[in-house]
Protein backbone atom coordinates (compact mmCIF):
# COMPACT_ATOMS: atom_id res chain seq x y z
CA UNK A 1 0.00 0.00 0.00
CA UNK A 2 3.13 2.12 1.02
CA UNK A 3 5.99 2.27 -0.54
CA UNK A 4 9.17 4.74 0.34
CA UNK A 5 11.88 4.79 -2.81
CA UNK A 6 15.71 5.98 -2.25
CA UNK A 7 14.85 8.20 0.23
CA UNK A 8 17.84 10.63 1.05
CA UNK A 9 18.23 13.11 3.87
CA UNK A 10 20.90 15.62 4.73
CA UNK A 11 21.20 17.86 7.93
CA UNK A 12 24.22 20.07 6.77
CA UNK A 13 27.03 17.12 6.36
CA UNK A 14 25.24 14.59 8.28
CA UNK A 15 23.52 11.90 6.40
CA UNK A 16 20.41 11.10 8.16
CA UNK A 17 18.52 8.83 5.71
CA UNK A 18 21.22 7.14 3.31
CA UNK A 19 18.77 5.65 0.92
CA UNK A 20 15.66 4.17 2.45
CA UNK A 21 13.65 1.80 0.88
CA UNK A 22 10.31 0.77 2.94
CA UNK A 23 7.12 -0.68 2.06
CA UNK A 24 4.11 -1.89 3.99
CA UNK A 25 1.01 -3.63 3.11
CA UNK A 26 -2.56 -2.78 4.14
CA UNK A 27 -3.69 -4.17 6.93
CA UNK A 28 0.08 -4.44 8.40
CA UNK A 29 1.61 -3.36 11.57
CA UNK A 30 5.69 -2.62 10.96
CA UNK A 31 7.75 -1.26 13.57
CA UNK A 32 11.00 0.09 12.82
CA UNK A 33 13.77 -0.01 16.05
CA UNK A 34 16.99 1.31 15.73
CA UNK A 35 19.35 3.37 17.96
CA UNK A 36 18.80 7.16 18.55
CA UNK A 37 20.24 9.46 15.86
CA UNK A 38 19.90 6.53 13.44
CA UNK A 39 17.03 8.35 11.28
CA UNK A 40 13.81 6.88 12.28
CA UNK A 41 12.15 9.64 12.97
CA UNK A 42 13.30 11.70 10.43
CA UNK A 43 12.59 9.03 7.86
CA UNK A 44 8.42 9.26 9.39
CA UNK A 45 8.56 12.73 8.69
CA UNK A 46 10.09 13.03 5.33
CA UNK A 47 7.14 10.05 4.72
CA UNK A 48 4.36 12.78 5.76
CA UNK A 49 6.25 15.75 3.68
CA UNK A 50 7.08 17.48 7.44
CA UNK A 51 10.86 17.65 6.64
CA UNK A 52 11.54 17.77 3.15
CA UNK A 53 13.35 14.79 2.00
CA UNK A 54 16.71 15.95 -0.32
CA UNK A 55 15.57 13.01 -2.64
CA UNK A 56 12.94 10.53 -2.33
CA UNK A 57 9.41 8.75 -3.29
CA UNK A 58 6.23 7.55 -1.77
CA UNK A 59 3.61 5.36 -3.93
CA UNK A 60 0.78 5.04 -2.80
CA UNK A 61 -1.33 2.46 -3.72
CA UNK A 62 -1.13 -0.13 -6.25
CA UNK A 63 -1.42 -0.94 -10.13
CA UNK A 64 -3.04 2.02 -12.23
CA UNK A 65 -4.48 3.87 -9.44
CA UNK A 66 -0.97 4.27 -7.41
CA UNK A 67 -0.02 7.68 -6.49
CA UNK A 68 3.41 8.83 -7.17
CA UNK A 69 4.59 11.57 -4.73
CA UNK A 70 8.20 13.30 -5.19
CA UNK A 71 9.33 13.86 -1.49
CA UNK A 72 11.72 16.53 -2.40
CA UNK A 73 9.35 19.07 -4.17
CA UNK A 74 5.68 18.37 -4.02
CA UNK A 75 3.27 20.75 -4.51
CA UNK A 76 0.74 21.90 -1.36
CA UNK A 77 -1.70 20.09 -3.41
CA UNK A 78 -0.20 16.86 -2.96
CA UNK A 79 1.11 17.61 -0.03
CA UNK A 80 -2.57 18.10 1.22
CA UNK A 81 -3.53 15.09 -0.98
CA UNK A 82 -0.81 12.51 0.48
CA UNK A 83 -1.49 13.96 3.74
CA UNK A 84 -4.92 12.44 3.51
CA UNK A 85 -3.54 8.85 3.61
CA UNK A 86 -1.95 9.20 6.21
CA UNK A 87 -2.51 9.56 10.60
CA UNK A 88 0.27 10.72 12.91
CA UNK A 89 1.03 10.65 16.25
CA UNK A 90 3.61 12.07 17.57
CA UNK A 91 6.23 11.54 20.47
CA UNK A 92 5.59 14.92 22.30
CA UNK A 93 1.96 14.34 21.37
CA UNK A 94 1.17 18.10 19.99
CA UNK A 95 -2.32 18.15 21.04
CA UNK A 96 -4.02 21.75 20.23
CA UNK A 97 -3.65 23.61 23.91
CA UNK A 98 -6.42 25.85 22.90
CA UNK A 99 -9.14 22.69 22.30
CA UNK A 100 -10.66 20.33 24.73
CA UNK A 101 -10.05 16.73 24.29
CA UNK A 102 -13.04 16.66 22.30
CA UNK A 103 -12.30 19.95 20.46
CA UNK A 104 -8.84 18.49 19.07
CA UNK A 105 -10.30 15.40 17.87
CA UNK A 106 -13.20 17.80 15.90
CA UNK A 107 -10.93 19.74 14.44
CA UNK A 108 -9.90 18.05 11.96
CA UNK A 109 -13.05 16.89 10.38
CA UNK A 110 -14.92 20.69 10.87
CA UNK A 111 -12.11 23.09 9.74
CA UNK A 112 -9.84 20.42 7.67
CA UNK A 113 -12.72 18.46 5.75
CA UNK A 114 -15.93 21.12 6.59
CA UNK A 115 -17.93 18.93 8.26
CA UNK A 116 -20.94 19.69 10.04
CA UNK A 117 -20.07 20.01 13.76
CA UNK A 118 -22.90 17.76 15.22
CA UNK A 119 -21.85 15.49 12.77
CA UNK A 120 -18.34 15.76 14.02
CA UNK A 121 -18.64 15.75 17.70
CA UNK A 122 -20.84 11.83 16.91
CA UNK A 123 -17.72 10.87 15.25
CA UNK A 124 -15.01 12.17 17.75
CA UNK A 125 -16.74 10.53 20.70
CA UNK A 126 -16.85 7.71 19.43
CA UNK A 127 -13.09 7.83 18.97
CA UNK A 128 -12.10 8.97 22.40
CA UNK A 129 -15.05 6.46 23.32
CA UNK A 130 -11.97 3.76 21.62
CA UNK A 131 -9.40 4.67 23.24
CA UNK A 132 -11.16 4.83 26.91
CA UNK A 133 -11.56 8.61 27.21
CA UNK A 134 -15.28 9.16 27.50
CA UNK A 135 -14.58 10.53 30.82
CA UNK A 136 -12.39 13.06 29.42
CA UNK A 137 -14.25 14.77 26.38
CA UNK A 138 -14.53 18.00 28.16
CA UNK A 139 -10.76 18.31 29.40
CA UNK A 140 -7.92 20.52 27.72
CA UNK A 141 -4.73 19.04 27.08
CA UNK A 142 -3.38 21.20 30.23
CA UNK A 143 -5.82 18.85 32.74
CA UNK A 144 -5.07 15.42 30.92
CA UNK A 145 -2.32 12.96 31.98
CA UNK A 146 1.03 12.51 29.38
CA UNK A 147 -0.80 8.84 28.41
CA UNK A 148 -4.43 10.32 27.98
CA UNK A 149 -2.86 13.50 25.83
CA UNK A 150 -1.45 10.61 23.49
CA UNK A 151 -4.56 8.40 23.60
CA UNK A 152 -6.58 12.17 22.66
CA UNK A 153 -3.74 12.41 20.07
CA UNK A 154 -4.47 8.51 18.46
CA UNK A 155 -7.86 9.54 18.55
CA UNK A 156 -7.69 12.92 16.68
CA UNK A 157 -5.32 10.66 13.93
CA UNK A 158 -7.89 8.20 13.79
CA UNK A 159 -11.13 10.21 13.72
CA UNK A 160 -9.72 11.20 9.92
CA UNK A 161 -10.14 7.68 8.79
CA UNK A 162 -6.43 7.36 7.41
CA UNK A 163 -5.40 4.61 5.61
CA UNK A 164 -1.86 4.48 7.45
CA UNK A 165 -1.03 5.59 11.22
CA UNK A 166 2.48 6.84 11.64
CA UNK A 167 3.47 6.52 14.97
CA UNK A 168 6.80 8.46 15.90
CA UNK A 169 8.06 6.67 19.64
CA UNK A 170 4.48 7.37 20.64
CA UNK A 171 5.84 6.72 24.17
CA UNK A 172 9.20 8.32 24.72
CA UNK A 173 7.77 11.24 25.92
CA UNK A 174 5.70 9.24 29.02
CA UNK A 175 6.33 8.01 32.54
CA UNK A 176 7.27 4.06 32.37
CA UNK A 177 3.97 3.77 34.26
CA UNK A 178 2.02 5.62 31.72
CA UNK A 179 3.08 3.86 28.63
CA UNK A 180 1.10 0.91 28.87
CA UNK A 181 -2.12 2.71 28.47
CA UNK A 182 -0.96 4.02 25.25
CA UNK A 183 0.82 0.88 23.86
CA UNK A 184 -2.11 -1.12 25.14
CA UNK A 185 -4.30 1.05 22.48
CA UNK A 186 -1.74 1.02 19.85
CA UNK A 187 -2.09 -2.66 20.19
CA UNK A 188 -5.41 -2.96 20.12
CA UNK A 189 -5.86 -0.81 16.71
CA UNK A 190 -2.71 -3.77 15.50
CA UNK A 191 -5.32 -6.53 16.26
CA UNK A 192 -8.11 -4.93 14.65
CA UNK A 193 -5.70 -4.82 11.06
CA UNK A 194 -5.41 -1.20 11.27
CA UNK A 195 -2.15 -0.53 8.72
CA UNK A 196 0.98 0.93 10.58
CA UNK A 197 4.19 2.23 11.12
CA UNK A 198 5.15 2.54 14.43
CA UNK A 199 9.21 4.26 15.53
CA UNK A 200 9.65 2.44 18.30
CA UNK A 201 11.99 1.76 21.52
CA UNK A 202 9.76 -0.70 23.13
CA UNK A 203 11.15 -3.77 21.88
CA UNK A 204 8.75 -6.05 23.95
CA UNK A 205 5.90 -3.58 22.23
CA UNK A 206 7.28 -4.36 19.21
CA UNK A 207 7.11 -7.81 19.45
CA UNK A 208 3.72 -8.34 20.37
CA UNK A 209 2.12 -5.98 18.12
CA UNK A 210 4.29 -5.94 14.54
CA UNK A 211 3.86 -8.08 11.90
CA UNK A 212 7.34 -7.04 10.74
CA UNK A 213 10.45 -5.25 12.08
CA UNK A 214 12.94 -3.05 10.24
CA UNK A 215 16.04 -2.38 11.98
CA UNK A 216 17.74 1.17 10.89
CA UNK A 217 21.13 2.22 12.01
CA UNK A 218 22.99 5.32 10.43
CA UNK A 219 20.43 6.11 7.86
CA UNK A 220 19.88 3.08 6.65
CA UNK A 221 18.01 -0.09 6.92
CA UNK A 222 20.26 -2.70 7.84
CA UNK A 223 17.39 -5.51 8.10
CA UNK A 224 14.07 -6.60 7.96
CA UNK A 225 11.96 -9.33 8.16
CA UNK A 226 8.84 -11.09 9.88
CA UNK A 227 9.15 -10.05 13.44
CA UNK A 228 9.89 -14.15 15.01
CA UNK A 229 12.52 -14.16 12.67
CA UNK A 230 14.40 -10.68 13.72
CA UNK A 231 13.49 -11.34 17.48
CA UNK A 232 14.64 -15.53 17.01
CA UNK A 233 17.10 -15.23 14.03
CA UNK A 234 18.88 -12.02 13.50
CA UNK A 235 20.70 -12.56 10.07
CA UNK A 236 22.84 -9.68 10.80
CA UNK A 237 25.37 -9.10 13.38
CA UNK A 238 24.19 -5.35 14.21
CA UNK A 239 21.06 -6.02 14.88
CA UNK A 240 21.69 -8.98 17.01
CA UNK A 241 24.18 -6.64 19.48
CA UNK A 242 21.32 -3.68 19.50
CA UNK A 243 18.47 -6.24 20.68
CA UNK A 244 20.81 -7.71 23.02
CA UNK A 245 21.39 -4.68 24.70
CA UNK A 246 17.65 -3.68 24.24
CA UNK A 247 16.13 -6.47 25.73
CA UNK B 1 -4.77 74.80 52.30
CA UNK B 2 -6.48 77.91 51.42
CA UNK B 3 -10.37 77.94 50.69
CA UNK B 4 -9.75 79.55 47.17
CA UNK B 5 -7.44 76.40 46.31
CA UNK B 6 -10.05 74.09 47.64
CA UNK B 7 -12.24 75.85 45.54
CA UNK B 8 -10.30 76.10 42.52
CA UNK B 9 -9.32 72.25 42.58
CA UNK B 10 -13.09 71.91 43.22
CA UNK B 11 -14.55 73.27 40.25
CA UNK B 12 -11.40 72.14 38.19
CA UNK B 13 -11.70 68.74 38.55
CA UNK B 14 -15.11 68.28 36.26
CA UNK B 15 -13.24 70.43 33.93
CA UNK B 16 -10.20 68.12 33.66
CA UNK B 17 -12.38 65.14 34.16
CA UNK B 18 -14.73 65.68 30.79
CA UNK B 19 -11.73 66.59 28.67
CA UNK B 20 -10.18 63.49 29.91
CA UNK B 21 -13.30 61.20 29.47
CA UNK B 22 -14.42 62.69 25.68
CA UNK B 23 -10.63 63.11 24.52
CA UNK B 24 -8.35 61.21 26.00
CA UNK B 25 -10.26 57.84 26.27
CA UNK B 26 -11.48 57.67 22.85
CA UNK B 27 -7.75 59.01 21.33
CA UNK B 28 -6.50 56.17 23.86
CA UNK B 29 -9.07 53.72 22.30
CA UNK B 30 -9.00 54.63 18.97
CA UNK B 31 -5.29 54.59 18.76
CA UNK B 32 -4.82 51.43 20.60
CA UNK B 33 -7.25 49.69 17.82
CA UNK B 34 -4.71 51.10 14.93
CA UNK B 35 -1.65 49.46 16.68
CA UNK B 36 -3.71 45.98 17.30
CA UNK B 37 -4.36 45.81 13.38
CA UNK B 38 -1.12 47.07 12.59
CA UNK B 39 0.71 45.25 14.96
CA UNK B 40 -0.51 41.82 14.43
CA UNK B 41 -0.07 42.61 10.42
CA UNK B 42 3.54 43.32 10.71
CA UNK B 43 4.10 40.50 13.31
CA UNK B 44 1.93 38.06 10.66
CA UNK B 45 4.06 39.15 7.50
CA UNK B 46 7.30 38.15 9.58
CA UNK B 47 6.30 34.78 10.90
CA UNK B 48 5.18 34.12 7.62
CA UNK B 49 8.10 34.67 6.17
CA UNK B 50 6.90 36.76 3.18
CA UNK B 51 10.00 38.18 1.84
CA UNK B 52 9.84 42.06 0.68
CA UNK B 53 7.03 42.45 3.11
CA UNK B 54 9.11 41.23 5.88
CA UNK B 55 11.90 43.26 5.63
CA UNK B 56 9.66 46.28 5.37
CA UNK B 57 7.83 45.51 8.46
CA UNK B 58 11.16 45.40 10.25
CA UNK B 59 12.05 49.03 8.42
CA UNK B 60 9.03 50.18 10.09
CA UNK B 61 9.91 48.73 13.67
CA UNK B 62 13.61 50.14 13.34
CA UNK B 63 12.25 53.59 12.85
CA UNK B 64 9.50 53.89 14.77
CA UNK B 65 11.03 52.31 18.33
CA UNK B 66 13.83 54.64 17.87
CA UNK B 67 12.80 57.50 17.32
CA UNK B 68 10.89 59.42 19.86
CA UNK B 69 6.93 59.32 19.92
CA UNK B 70 6.89 63.23 20.36
CA UNK B 71 9.10 63.45 17.19
CA UNK B 72 6.89 61.87 15.07
CA UNK B 73 3.94 63.54 16.84
CA UNK B 74 5.25 66.82 15.45
CA UNK B 75 6.42 65.66 11.96
CA UNK B 76 2.83 63.89 11.60
CA UNK B 77 1.28 67.52 12.40
CA UNK B 78 3.52 69.85 12.01
CA UNK B 79 5.81 68.93 9.32
CA UNK B 80 3.12 66.80 6.50
CA UNK B 81 1.54 70.36 6.00
CA UNK B 82 4.70 71.17 4.42
CA UNK B 83 4.30 68.54 1.63
CA UNK B 84 0.51 69.43 1.57
CA UNK B 85 -0.84 66.47 3.38
CA UNK B 86 -2.95 68.58 6.24
CA UNK B 87 -4.37 66.24 9.11
CA UNK B 88 -6.29 68.28 12.30
CA UNK B 89 -5.20 67.88 15.21
CA UNK B 90 -7.02 64.92 16.84
CA UNK B 91 -6.51 62.37 13.33
CA UNK B 92 -3.13 62.98 13.83
CA UNK B 93 -2.37 61.80 17.34
CA UNK B 94 -4.62 58.99 16.42
CA UNK B 95 -2.29 58.56 13.34
CA UNK B 96 1.00 58.99 15.67
CA UNK B 97 -0.07 56.82 18.79
CA UNK B 98 -1.51 53.76 16.80
CA UNK B 99 1.84 54.04 14.25
CA UNK B 100 4.34 54.35 17.19
CA UNK B 101 2.80 51.73 19.33
CA UNK B 102 2.32 49.18 16.63
CA UNK B 103 5.45 48.69 16.25
CA UNK B 104 5.87 47.23 19.57
CA UNK B 105 2.55 45.87 19.65
CA UNK B 106 4.03 43.83 16.02
CA UNK B 107 6.91 42.74 18.33
CA UNK B 108 4.42 41.71 21.48
CA UNK B 109 2.70 39.26 18.76
CA UNK B 110 5.59 38.16 17.25
CA UNK B 111 7.10 36.94 20.25
CA UNK B 112 3.85 35.45 21.32
CA UNK B 113 3.69 33.84 18.48
CA UNK B 114 6.92 32.13 18.48
CA UNK B 115 6.03 30.76 22.09
CA UNK B 116 3.46 28.77 20.69
CA UNK B 117 5.10 24.88 20.24
CA UNK B 118 5.83 24.32 16.57
CA UNK B 119 4.39 20.50 16.73
CA UNK B 120 0.85 22.30 17.17
CA UNK B 121 1.06 23.53 13.71
CA UNK B 122 2.49 20.62 12.15
CA UNK B 123 -0.58 18.66 13.96
CA UNK B 124 -2.85 20.77 12.13
CA UNK B 125 -1.03 20.38 9.43
CA UNK B 126 -1.51 16.13 9.48
CA UNK B 127 -5.14 16.82 10.18
CA UNK B 128 -5.73 18.54 6.86
CA UNK B 129 -5.12 22.35 8.09
CA UNK B 130 -3.36 24.72 5.62
CA UNK B 131 -1.31 27.34 7.07
CA UNK B 132 -3.75 29.89 7.68
CA UNK B 133 -6.09 27.88 9.33
CA UNK B 134 -3.67 26.21 11.35
CA UNK B 135 -3.07 30.03 12.52
CA UNK B 136 -6.50 31.15 12.82
CA UNK B 137 -7.99 28.05 14.86
CA UNK B 138 -4.26 26.94 16.38
CA UNK B 139 -1.66 29.47 16.73
CA UNK B 140 -3.45 33.08 17.37
CA UNK B 141 -5.69 32.09 19.85
CA UNK B 142 -3.00 30.40 22.27
CA UNK B 143 -0.94 33.75 21.08
CA UNK B 144 -3.37 36.39 22.00
CA UNK B 145 -3.84 34.75 25.42
CA UNK B 146 0.10 34.92 26.11
CA UNK B 147 0.20 38.32 24.55
CA UNK B 148 -3.09 39.73 25.82
CA UNK B 149 -0.98 41.12 29.58
CA UNK B 150 1.49 42.62 27.53
CA UNK B 151 -0.98 44.52 24.97
CA UNK B 152 -2.51 45.50 27.89
CA UNK B 153 0.59 46.92 29.39
CA UNK B 154 0.95 49.11 26.31
CA UNK B 155 -2.67 50.31 26.52
CA UNK B 156 -1.76 51.60 29.81
CA UNK B 157 1.24 53.34 28.78
CA UNK B 158 -0.68 54.87 25.81
CA UNK B 159 -3.36 56.11 28.15
CA UNK B 160 -0.48 58.32 29.72
CA UNK B 161 1.18 58.96 26.86
CA UNK B 162 -1.61 60.63 24.98
CA UNK B 163 -0.91 63.64 27.26
CA UNK B 164 1.55 64.53 24.78
CA UNK B 165 -1.29 65.01 22.43
CA UNK B 166 -1.32 68.57 24.33
CA UNK B 167 1.44 69.79 22.25
CA UNK B 168 -0.32 69.61 19.30
CA UNK B 169 -3.34 71.86 20.19
CA UNK B 170 -5.67 68.81 21.10
CA UNK B 171 -7.80 69.75 24.28
CA UNK B 172 -7.05 66.65 26.01
CA UNK B 173 -6.96 65.84 29.89
CA UNK B 174 -3.58 67.56 30.39
CA UNK B 175 -4.43 70.23 28.11
CA UNK B 176 -7.50 71.33 30.27
CA UNK B 177 -4.93 71.04 33.08
CA UNK B 178 -2.47 73.47 31.64
CA UNK B 179 -4.99 76.09 30.83
CA UNK B 180 -6.58 76.22 34.09
CA UNK B 181 -2.79 76.10 36.18
CA UNK B 182 -1.81 79.22 33.62
CA UNK B 183 -5.51 80.81 34.79
CA UNK B 184 -5.11 80.25 38.42
CA UNK B 185 -1.22 80.54 38.86
CA UNK B 186 -1.81 76.90 41.23
CA UNK B 187 0.14 74.82 38.85
CA UNK B 188 1.58 72.72 42.05
CA UNK B 189 -2.45 72.12 42.50
CA UNK B 190 -3.83 71.65 38.95
CA UNK B 191 -0.82 69.05 37.73
CA UNK B 192 -1.40 66.86 40.95
CA UNK B 193 -5.08 66.97 40.14
CA UNK B 194 -4.49 65.92 36.48
CA UNK B 195 -2.00 63.57 37.72
CA UNK B 196 -4.98 61.89 40.15
CA UNK B 197 -7.33 61.94 37.08
CA UNK B 198 -4.92 59.83 35.22
CA UNK B 199 -4.24 57.40 37.98
CA UNK B 200 -7.68 57.03 38.52
CA UNK B 201 -8.34 56.34 34.89
CA UNK B 202 -5.28 53.59 34.74
CA UNK B 203 -6.38 52.04 38.13
CA UNK B 204 -9.58 51.03 36.27
CA UNK B 205 -7.96 50.05 33.26
CA UNK B 206 -6.08 47.68 35.85
CA UNK B 207 -9.14 46.17 37.15
CA UNK B 208 -10.48 45.71 33.70
CA UNK B 209 -7.22 43.51 32.98
CA UNK B 210 -7.55 41.64 35.88
CA UNK B 211 -11.08 40.70 35.09
CA UNK B 212 -10.58 40.46 31.45
CA UNK B 213 -7.66 37.53 31.92
CA UNK B 214 -9.89 35.60 34.32
CA UNK B 215 -12.36 35.38 31.45
CA UNK B 216 -9.70 34.39 28.65
CA UNK B 217 -10.77 31.20 28.24
CA UNK B 218 -10.10 28.99 24.68
CA UNK B 219 -13.48 28.23 22.79
CA UNK B 220 -13.11 24.96 21.28
CA UNK B 221 -15.57 23.63 19.02
CA UNK B 222 -17.68 22.05 22.09
CA UNK B 223 -18.40 24.63 24.03
CA UNK B 224 -22.26 25.57 23.32
CA UNK B 225 -23.76 22.86 21.05
CA UNK B 226 -22.51 19.77 22.06
CA UNK B 227 -23.49 18.04 25.33
CA UNK B 228 -20.35 17.26 26.68
CA UNK B 229 -19.00 15.00 30.10
CA UNK B 230 -16.48 16.01 32.33
CA UNK B 231 -16.57 19.30 32.82
CA UNK B 232 -18.68 21.37 34.96
CA UNK B 233 -16.58 24.93 34.47
CA UNK B 234 -18.80 27.47 32.19
CA UNK B 235 -16.27 28.48 29.54
CA UNK B 236 -16.28 32.19 27.90
CA UNK B 237 -14.36 32.21 24.55
CA UNK B 238 -12.78 34.53 22.91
Amino acid sequence: MLTVENLYKSFGDNKVLDGINVHVDKGEAVAVIGPSGSGKTTMLRCISYLEKADSGHLIFGKGDGAENYDLHKASSAEVKKLRRHMGFVFQSFNLFANKTALGNVMEGLVTGRHMNKAEAADISQAMLEKVGLSERMGFYPGELSGGQQQRVAIARALALEPDIMLFDEPTSALDPELTREVLDTILGLAKEGTTMLVVTHEMSFAKEAANRIIFMEEGKVIEEGLTSQIFEDPREERTREFLKLNS
Amino acid sequence: MSERLVGILLSSFTKILIPGIRVTIPLTILSFLVSLVLGLLLALVQVTKIRGLRQIAFIYIWIFRGTPLIVQLFIIFFGLPSLGIMIDAFPAAVLAFGLNLAAYNAEVFRSAIDAIPVGQTEAAYMVGLSYPQALFHIVLPQAFKIAFPSLFNNLISLLKDTSLASSITVVELFTSAQQIAARTYEPFALYCEAALIYLIFSTLLTWLQTYLEGKLVWKSHDDKEINISGRTKSMVGI
